[in-house]
């Protein structure tokens, strides 16, 4: 069988998988709003743990790690992957936790309407919504992008991007319409095991082909044979001190402020679901970007030369290369997997904070499930829009999101732990921190200097973040009472 | 394993251990070098490693000592 024809059946088995798991998740779920945006607050260890990882983990970490890795070496790991292990799981703690305690308490089923209510403020609410979307909807486009791409090439042609694009958003927005927030939970187990367990394999086989009999210590050796630095950490650039600090702040805090990931942590059943998930996540995380980081590196042996962004095809090369037909299939399923277990969630959070964010919830509990849907599709096809009109600055502005939801969270960590913090305080630390932000990124070169540095080395990203600290008490302190709603309880 | 409680000790041990772990990370002071340690392991990743299983003991504590189930 041709590598084609294998592909297609994969893709066509992978589709079905993904719907029948949606579907199955459908027959057990009731049909009020809870339910759908929030599958009842009731998920488990395991479901939520693979939800949020499936969430968490884009197509960049298999595309894109190893594209920086070829270049960068093991300094993509040591940069990346030991604070995230740390910071995700304490900012589960320090703002999941107590989010999923007054969501149940307040009836909030989205996190602008948890803040909302906190503060008794609709213009919180409406404000967060908006950086919610305006950071979500470039990244949305792409991971679209990246999915239509794999497809394109993998098919050498035979789909057209735009066509691979629709039908990945169509088949994301099928199962995340029937089933909501379980569907897309328990379809991300299966994307989960689907992207992780690859990536597992693959640096095995990775590390074979480039080690020879000798394996993976065989591969190390052939590293640092062609290149030494590749096994060390530069010091310019992202790895000069100031700039490193920045960027650990940067993605140990930003996973924590993606309304995507926020809203999962609000769907736990427990705070003991979410203790158990913070002591899984870092072995997942050591899983998942070792081998990311070593099949870039790996490649740099076994295809030299590579120039820019060129060394983004290096996982599409590794698989080629050193996996028979089925396996490389297998290695862009991963790739579609990684994108579709991010994209429902965000489809879902979008469309339920607009159904209940700029739309007042309704009074007929189905009435908010059908907008979320219709508010689903609205999302899917402005993505779509995006994609094909937006050009180059809609991509620019992906990498300028990330970093951006880092300017929401001293305001999301305070509303739940500072009982004084009002919405004066709130919509100050936002506004603020958004602004210092961007002035930052018009000084380090703009939209695509979100990763360079802007003043005396730091990245922008700490900018945004010190100014929304300063702005939250601040506002806290000037604007006096008003607007204080439903103080947290107090607690660890 | 019954839960510790979050003691002001714990607390304190809690904010010095973070503290301990941010600094062994922010670790421009250390010798980056590029050895293979037995032949194989990079000592770099040799390093994050041992620094990302530092860091799992560490929050494994942290959810039993310091994190109070609420519910």
């Amino acid at each position: 069988m041709d590598p084609l024809t294998t592909f297609f059946i994969a893709l066509v088995a992978y589709v079905a998988l993904v719907l029948g798991v949606g579907i199955m998740a459908t027959r057990r779920a009731g049909s009020s709003s809870e339910e759908y945006f929030l599958a009842g607050r009731g998920l488990g260890t395991l479901v939520l743990f693979m939800a949020l990882f499936g969430t968490n983990c884009t197509a960049f970490v298999l595309v894109g790690i190893p594209g920086q890795a070829y270049h960068d070496g093991l300094g993509v790991f040591s940069i990346n992957a030991p604070i995230i292990a740390l910071g995700i799981p304490l900012t589960f703690w320090a703002i999941g936790s107590p989010a999923r305690r007054l969501a149940r308490e307040l009836g909030a089923m989205t996190p602008a309407e948890l803040y909302s209510r906190r503060f008794g403020s609709r213009a919180v609410g409406m404000v967060m919504f908006a950086f919610f979307t305006v950071y979500t909807l470039p990244y949305m486009v792409t991971a679209i992008r990246g999915a239509a791409v794999t497809l394109t090439v993998v098919t050498e042609g035979q789909v057209p991007e735009w066509i691979g694009g629709a039908a990945v958003l169509v088949v994301a927005l099928v199962y995340t319409s029937l089933g909501g927030m379980r569907a897309t939970a328990w379809t991300n187990v299966v994307q989960g095991v689907i992207f992780l367990g690859f990536m597992i394999a693959a640096f095995f086989v990775f590390a074979n082909g480039v080690g020879g009999e000798e394996g993976i210590g065989g591969a190390m050796r052939a590293v640092r044979d062609h290149d030494p630095e590749l096994l060390g950490v530069k010091d310019t650039g992202l790895y000069a001190p100031a700039a490193w600090t920045s960027w650990s702040l940067a993605i140990s805090l930003t996973v924590v402020a993606f309304p995507h990931m926020l809203v999962r942590l609000m769907a736990a059943d427990s705070d003991r679901t979410l203790k158990n998930i913070c002591r899984l996540y870092p072995v997942a995380l050591i899983a998942l970007w070792a081998p990311a980081v070593m099949v870039g590196v790996f490649g740099a042996v076994a295809f030299p030369g590579l120039e820019g962004k060129e060394s983004d095809r290096i996982f599409s090369m590794m698989v080629t290369e050193y996996l028979p037909p089925a396996l490389s299939a297998l290695g862009f399923l991963a790739v579609l997997a990684a994108v579709m277990s991010t994209l429902d969630a965000q489809i879902l959070t979008l469309g339920s904070m607009l159904s209940r964010d700029i739309l007042r919830p309704s009074k007929d509990p189905k009435g908010d499930v059908r907008r979320g849907r219709a508010f689903g599709v609205v999302i899917a096809v402005a993505v779509f829009v995006l994609w094909r009109v937006g050009g180059q600055s809609i991509f620019s502005l992906a990498s300028v999101s990330f970093s951006g939801y880092v300017t929401l969270t001293p305001a999301l960590f305070l509303g739940l732990r500072w009982r004084r913090f009002n919405a004066a305080g709130a919509l100050t630390s936002i506004l603020g921190a958004n602004a210092v932000y961007f002035l930052a990124l018009e000084s380090a070169g703009g939209l695509g200097g979100a990763m360079s540095p802007a003043w005396f080395g730091y990245l922008p990203v700490m900018w945004g973040f010190l100014a929304g600290c300063a702005g939250a008490v601040l506002g806290t302190y000037l604007g006096g009472q008003r607007g204080v709603g439903v103080a947290p309880a107090a607690g660890t | 394993m019954l839960p510790l409680m979050p003691t002001t000790l714990n607390k304190t041990i809690a904010w010095g251990g973070a503290l301990a772990l941010l600094v062994l990370h922010l670790d421009f002071w250390r010798d980056r070098g590029t050895a293979l340690l037995m032949g194989w392991m990079p000592q770099e990743l040799a390093w994050r490693m041992g620094w990302m299983l530092l860091s799992t003991l560490y929050l494994v504590w942290f959810c039993r000592a310091i994190w109070v189930e609420e519910d």
